[in-house]
């Protein structure tokens, strides 16, 4: 870092407040290394829309490049390499959920039409499940108040409400879980329960069970870069928690915003299309 | 299976049986200005950046309807609240005796949530009725209903059967109506139980390109005032069978070309009067407006909505529709 460039981080933190408020991304350049954007309360100011740059949605572990799932597809669908996310490499799976997880692997593109049950879920557009949404190749969006946050996640506008230090109680197993929050020093901690068996981790068949509990924690480390942290527990396919761990982006592109991906039409001619109707109208 | 995914299914199978039924007006109607609401003198709390503050949960479940019924023609407003109990009386049965019914009864409904003594969602044209179609979108909407009635793919239901979205702008529906309103610095977010999650920019930018179409279009806002108002364009024309429960607009008119502007009034803590004035001349003859009142719920929890994973009724329904016509051929070969 040049002289000229921390005096001006200086310039800013003194007025950081207003930097940030005024014209970011410009302004907010200008924040010292490590300095983050807080709401009035004195909060992390989440707000905003990140998005992961990573290959984990293909495979949480180390995976080097492979042939597309599906052969027409060529080297657009070929999968690109990456390496593990989770804290020492590998997922500690229990002998006979590894057995599982591997048949996963094998069924995670059948290649058929229909609603492919044994499937990776994201082939059907289900609801991605968390901490799989934090990945998936899409941006979210993170709306904050000192009671609670939403975040919204462009695929297929997947929602999580997330009260913070008032915890409530889970009504239901669901798709996206129950979630509830709460501040650790500059760190937001979102405990989830509640999630059904119904979806996977990544496109590579890591999975769990109904008693998986995670834990996220978002904590800034700029302000444009959260480190984002997943502990996972359930011990009826693991032999022990085990965590990811990633950076989280913020995308400063100009009037960034979510699109509409509402995938559920998108899927419709390989659920539904052998159900159209071929012979001449009545 | 689990019993959830039975319940989303059974819950996907009876939304297609819910209708509100709307027709088109015919009677022609004046010209309108540019609409303005009536101007309300709450003040509203503010968010600690300085904007009005509207979050929380909202519900607009309402026994008026968009058109006017014929009955209560000429009458714009009742009375007074004991009139419009009268009326509601008579159109909401008592949950415990209703009987007979093939969807869902009021014992899962309460649709007189909200107090509304219009009598009919529509406030302009006056008359209370959807402005006349032109010609060719009258033209339109009946061949794409003719089409629809023959169920040859997914795209002959609605958009709600097939878990895509409600319209944009919604009128009442008979359930899961709550809607969350979140804000940021510069954003509003409505998040509606059912599906729909609108997004909506405050920093003045422009909207996105004309060749990306959201089946909710794209929406920008700003304040007037304590006013939230929102211009909604870049609709899809995939967006056309209405006449679902929350569907604003009848059926077979595609929403593609509609320009929207919303005017959200806050009135009281527990109240925003809604108001979406639709904007379409190769659809409508003219602009028209419709209010719809939304009532602060804070007992209204949110749920995960749920609806294309236990989707099992678009299937069975359209395998029905091919398994009948298999069998109706084979019959008229039987029989030559």
């Amino acid at each position: 870092m040049t002289r000229r460039s921390i005096a001006g981080s200086a310039a800013c933190a003194v007025v950081a407040v207003v930097c940030f408020g005024a014209a970011w991304p410009a302004a907010q350049s200008s924040l010292p290394q490590g300095q983050i954007p807080r709401t009035p309360d004195g909060k992390p100011d989440l707000n905003g829309i990140w998005q992961a740059m990573n290959t984990a949605n293909f495979d949480l572990e180390d995976h080097g490049a492979g042939p597309s799932p599906v052969l027409a597809a060529g080297a657009i669908g070929a999968i690109p390499p990456g390496e593990s996310v989770v804290e020492g490499g590998q997922i500690p799976y229990r002998p006979e959920a590894l057995a599982k997880r591997n048949e996963n692997r094998r069924n995670s593109v059948p290649g058929k039409p229909g609603r492919n049950l044994e499937a990776d879920p994201e082939l059907n557009c289900f609801l991605p499940g968390v901490p799989r949404a934090t990945y998936l190749p899409h941006p979210f969006q993170i709306f904050q108040s000192p009671k609670l946050i939403w975040i919204v996640y462009q695929y297929s506008y997947a929602r999580r409400e997330i009260p913070l230090d008032n915890p409530t109680d889970l009504p239901y197993d669901s798709w996206m879980g129950w979630s509830n929050g709460r501040w650790e020093g500059d760190t937001l901690v979102v405990e989830v329960t509640g999630l059904n068996d119904q979806t996977w981790f990544d496109r590579a068949g890591n999975y769990h069970s109904d008693a998986l509990h995670v834990i996220e924690r978002y904590t800034p480390i700029s302000a444009y870069h959260l480190m984002y942290e997943a502990t996972i527990q359930d011990p009826k396919v693991f032999t022990r928690p085990w965590t990811i761990s990633m950076p989280l982006y913020r995308r400063i592109d100009r009037n960034v915003r979510l699109l509409e991906f509402k995938c559920p039409e998108l899927v419709e001619e390989l659920h539904l299309g052998e159900y159209r109707k071929t012979t001449p109208s009545r | 299976m689990s019993d959830r995914v039975l319940v989303s299914a059974a819950l996907a199978t009876l939304v297609l049986a819910v209708s509100l039924g709307v027709e088109p007006a015919t009677a022609q109607a004046p010209a309108a200005k540019p609409f303005t609401p009536p101007p309300s003198s709450y003040n509203p709390p503010r968010t600690p950046w300085g904007d009005p503050d509207l979050m929380g949960v909202w519900d607009y479940q309402s026994l008026i309807r968009m058109e006017r019924p014929d009955d209560l023609a000429g009458k714009a407003r009742f009375a007074n609240e004991a009139e419009y109990e009268a009326w509601a009386g008579t159109n909401a049965p008592n949950r415990d005796t209703e009987k007979g019914v093939g969807a869902y009864n009021e014992f899962w409904n309460e649709r007189n949530f909200v107090r509304n003594l219009n009598t009919s969602l529509i406030i302009d044209p006056p008359n209370g009725r959807y402005p006349p179609l032109t010609p060719a979108a009258e033209r339109r909407r009946r061949d794409i209903v003719a089409k629809a009635s023959e169920l040859a793919s997914w795209e002959d239901y609605h958009a709600l059967a097939r878990c895509i979205a409600t319209q944009t702008p919604n009128a009442p529906q008979a359930y899961n109506s709550g809607t969350y309103i979140m804000q940021s610095p510069g954003w509003v977010a409505i998040i509606r139980e059912r599906l729909d999650t609108r997004l909506i920019p405050l920093d003045g930018r422009p909207h996105i390109g004309p060749n990306i179409r959201h089946w909710n279009g794209d929406p920008v806002g700003h304040w007037e005032g304590n006013t939230l108002v929102v211009e909604t364009t870049n609709f899809t024309d995939k967006q056309r069978l209405g006449g679902m429960s929350g569907a604003s607009v009848p059926e077979g008119i595609p929403f593609g070309n509609f320009r929207l502007i919303e005017h959200f009034v806050p009135v009281s803590p527990s109240r925003i009067e809604y108001y979406a004035t639709i904007i379409d001349q190769a659809t409508w003859t003219r602009p028209w407006t419709f209010n719809l009142p939304w009532q602060r719920d804070d007992d209204y929890q949110i749920f995960e909505y749920a609806c294309h994973e236990g989707n099992f009724a678009l299937a069975n329904s359209l395998r029905g529709e091919r398994v009948q016509e298999a069998e109706a051929a084979k019959a008229r070969d039987a029989g030559k």
